[in-house]
């Protein structure tokens, strides 16, 4: 699970989710369990071509002749002696029971059905749905279902979830064991032995050329050629948001704002009397641009200039950008190539290659990338990366804040912020790895082949995302221009402007109405980010005003998730880093520019 | 694993250290038997990289270097000597 809006359904199961009536998805991790679940009940899931997006469990339900059931998608899990907390989640589900459908990667049988052997130990009633069937297909992979389902002593299905093969065979396969009496356990000696003399039996290889695949497989996997390649990826990515961002907002928000929108708010204006508290609060004040007394929508702060336009005009485009193309990046499969390219790298970190994807996934949202440590093995990587990302890595809303403002003055400017927090990463990184000794556990990781991402997978995937900013982002951000709408008609802000003057002044050298928009930012960075626009800055303040807004604190949504993941007092911990790791910055960024 | 030449295929010999990390190993297909193809070294203390069966799989060097191999060049050697 990798995506804010679903994380209602990650805390615990519901109570009509316990017991023996309801069905388990169960499998190694990236077998496409997701997408069976999604196929099954309807219910979106995000879904990617690599082990761990499913790190707690979805709940949905599925008709079995005219009866309700939970269906239930356990995170992937090699075995049932659990080696990380994923499978931990895993184990602790099986436990209760229910008609396990033991989803299977049918071109890795052999690894595959290491976990099949432990559950069917279990005797629970159980189905094998033999998953990504076509590709063993086109691999040459030939599997003999019947004798399979003898040797296992359970029904076995060849389903393709992406494609919606198999689907209906399996259903009535789950409603066929759910009436019969359990299957007696299954009992052997050795478990590889096992699988081995199965595997013997029922697959045939046929002898296939080198593909393409194998050519860019082979590319990206080897040192010499990897890292160039990893370094042209990452870059092309970034080009590609920034040009996707762009356009979007040069094509269709600006024109819609200003040819469709303006006239709208300018007779509400009218409307209004052109003043007044209402007036204010909703259009905002006019602003002299360009020697002409106008409404600003990225400065006149009402609720339906700036609010609308800053969440949908400014920001969506980039969050649109960014999610299409992690998540071509994700369902290709290249992202657990980064993290080996980068696991050296990391290592200087405390942390393991692995831990790329949660900073990864924070640079879109700091919130699921927060959920998206659980798949790191210790509580002290999971710290040191739930740290990292909410202190350095800024999100979506954020970057397309800091673009909007400072890529007028020019991209360096753009390329400094970025600079810095590289910086401070390394600096609170080395930090962190020095003072919390503990076992670094090394990187075992399968790489994943690379798959061809189905465009309808990857526009459910992105309208997911998106439909979470939307809901979750755009009330804060209206609510949040209001808040300061009313508070700024009441003068509070200037007396907490006047009291922390003098610091801002002397520690950071920054003008004192800087300090509001860095508490603001706490609510929600791009509304503070927008209330530095009109604050006429030079570039160079901006650059460090915007760092300290990355920096200081993560927004409340993040700090929620912080809280819920890692309790109060490693909150508290983070925090005491947070207020540190701002106030040297800002000090050292005063004293370097 | 480590001193391995890149591109050099073997057989898994043995997995030395706990059984928690050979269950780990047997989890990704690698165990006593396997023949295996090292890809090479990723810099900066980085993993190995292994392909067993098409699986590719990441070592972490501490890892790798519990895993015993026999390179398939000597194996044959061996066969060679004993007939």
């Amino acid at each position: 699970m990798s995506d804010a809006s679903c994380c209602a359904t990650g805390g615990e199961l519901s109570t009509e989710g316990r017991g023996s009536r309801r069905v388990l998805l169960v499998g190694n991790p990236n077998v496409g369990k997701s997408v069976v679940f999604s196929r099954l009940t309807g219910v979106g899931t995000v879904s990617s071509n690599y082990p761990g997006t499913t790190v707690s469990f979805l709940e949905g339900r599925i008709r079995l002749k005219g009866e309700q059931v939970p269906v239930i998608d356990v995170p992937g899990s090699y075995s049932l002696e659990p080696t990380c907390p994923a499978e931990e989640v895993a184990c602790r589900v099986l436990d209760d029971g229910g008609i396990v459908v033991n989803v299977v990667d049918a071109t890795n049988l052999e690894r595959n059905l290491a976990l099949t052997l432990q559950l069917r130990k279990m005797g629970l009633p159980m189905v094998v749905a033999l998953n990504l069937i076509d590709e063993a297909r086109h691999r040459g992979v030939h599997v003999d279902l019947a004798r399979l389902s003898e040797l296992l002593g359970v029904p076995v299905v060849a389903t393709s979830a992406v494609s919606g093969e198999g689907l209906k065979e399996l259903v009535e396969a789950i409603e066929h064991v759910a009436d019969a009496p359990a299957p007696q356990p299954l009992e052997f000696e050795d478990l590889w032995a096992s699988v081995g003399a199965i595997v013997t039996q029922v697959q045939r290889l046929e002898h296939r050329h080198h593909t393409w695949r194998d050519v860019v497989e082979e590319i990206s996997i080897r040192p010499a050629t990897g890292i160039p390649f990893g370094i042209l990826v990452v870059l092309a990515s970034f080009a590609a948001v920034r040009f996707i961002g762009e356009s979007i907002i040069a094509y269709v928000m600006d024109p819609l704002f200003e040819h469709l929108w303006r006239p709208v708010v300018e007779a509400l204006s009218a409307a209004l009397g052109g003043g007044g508290v209402l007036h204010d609060l909703l259009v905002g004040s006019y602003v002299v641009v360009d020697g002409v007394r106008q409404i600003d929508f990225s400065q006149s702060l009402g609720v339906l200039t700036t609010g609308l336009y800053v969440s949908l005009g400014a920001v969506m485009p980039y969050v649109i950008a960014f999610y299409a193309v992690l998540g071509v990046l994700e369902d290709v499969g290249y992202l657990p190539r980064l993290a080996v390219l980068l696991d050296g790298v990391m290592h200087r970190l405390g942390l393991h290659g692995y831990a790329v994807i949660p900073i990864i996934l924070g640079f879109g949202c700091n919130v699921p990338g927060i959920l998206a440590t659980r798949v790191l093995d210790t509580p002290r990587e999971r710290f040191i990366a739930a740290t990292l990302i909410s202190i350095g890595v800024p999100c979506a809303s954020l970057q397309a804040m800091i673009m909007a403002l400072l890529a007028p003055f020019g991209v360096g400017y753009v390329a400094l912020v970025y600079a810095v927090l590289a910086v401070v990463w390394f600096v609170l990184g080395t930090i962190l790895r020095l003072t919390s000794k503990d076992f670094l556990p090394e990187m075992v990781l399968e790489i994943p082949p690379y798959r061809l991402p189905s465009w309808s997978t990857l526009a459910k995937k992105l309208w997911m995302r998106l439909k979470g900013y939307l809901i979750d982002a755009t009330p804060v951000v209206l609510v949040g221009v209001a808040v300061i709408g009313i508070v700024n008609r009441s003068g509070v802000f200037e007396s907490v402007a006047d009291a922390i003057a003098p610091a801002m002044r002397t520690l950071f050298g920054l003008p004192p109405e800087t300090a509001l928009a860095i508490v603001l930012g706490f609510f929600r960075k791009d509304i503070a980010v927008g209330m530095l626009a009109p604050l006429g800055l030079p570039p160079l303040a901006l650059v460090k005003a915007s760092v300290m807004l990355a920096v200081t604190f993560p927004c409340v949504a993040s700090y929620t998730v912080l809280l819920r993941e890692f309790g109060a007092k490693k909150t508290a911990l983070a925090t005491g880093m947070m207020v540190a790791t701002s106030l040297a910055t800002g000090i050292a960024m005063n004293l370097a520019f | 694993m480590c001193m391995l030449a890149d591109d050099e295929p073997a057989t898994v010999v043995q997995i030395e250290g706990g059984r928690h990390l050979a269950a780990r190993l047997h989890n990704l297909g690698i165990l006593p038997g396997k023949r295996i193809r090292k890809l090479g070294t990723m810099p900066g203390s980085g993993p190995v990289m292994v392909d067993c069966d098409g699986v590719r799989v990441a070592l972490g060097r501490g890892i790798a270097s519990h895993v015993l191999v026999q390179p398939s060049r000597d194996a044959r050697d061996a066969e060679e000597s004993q007939q």
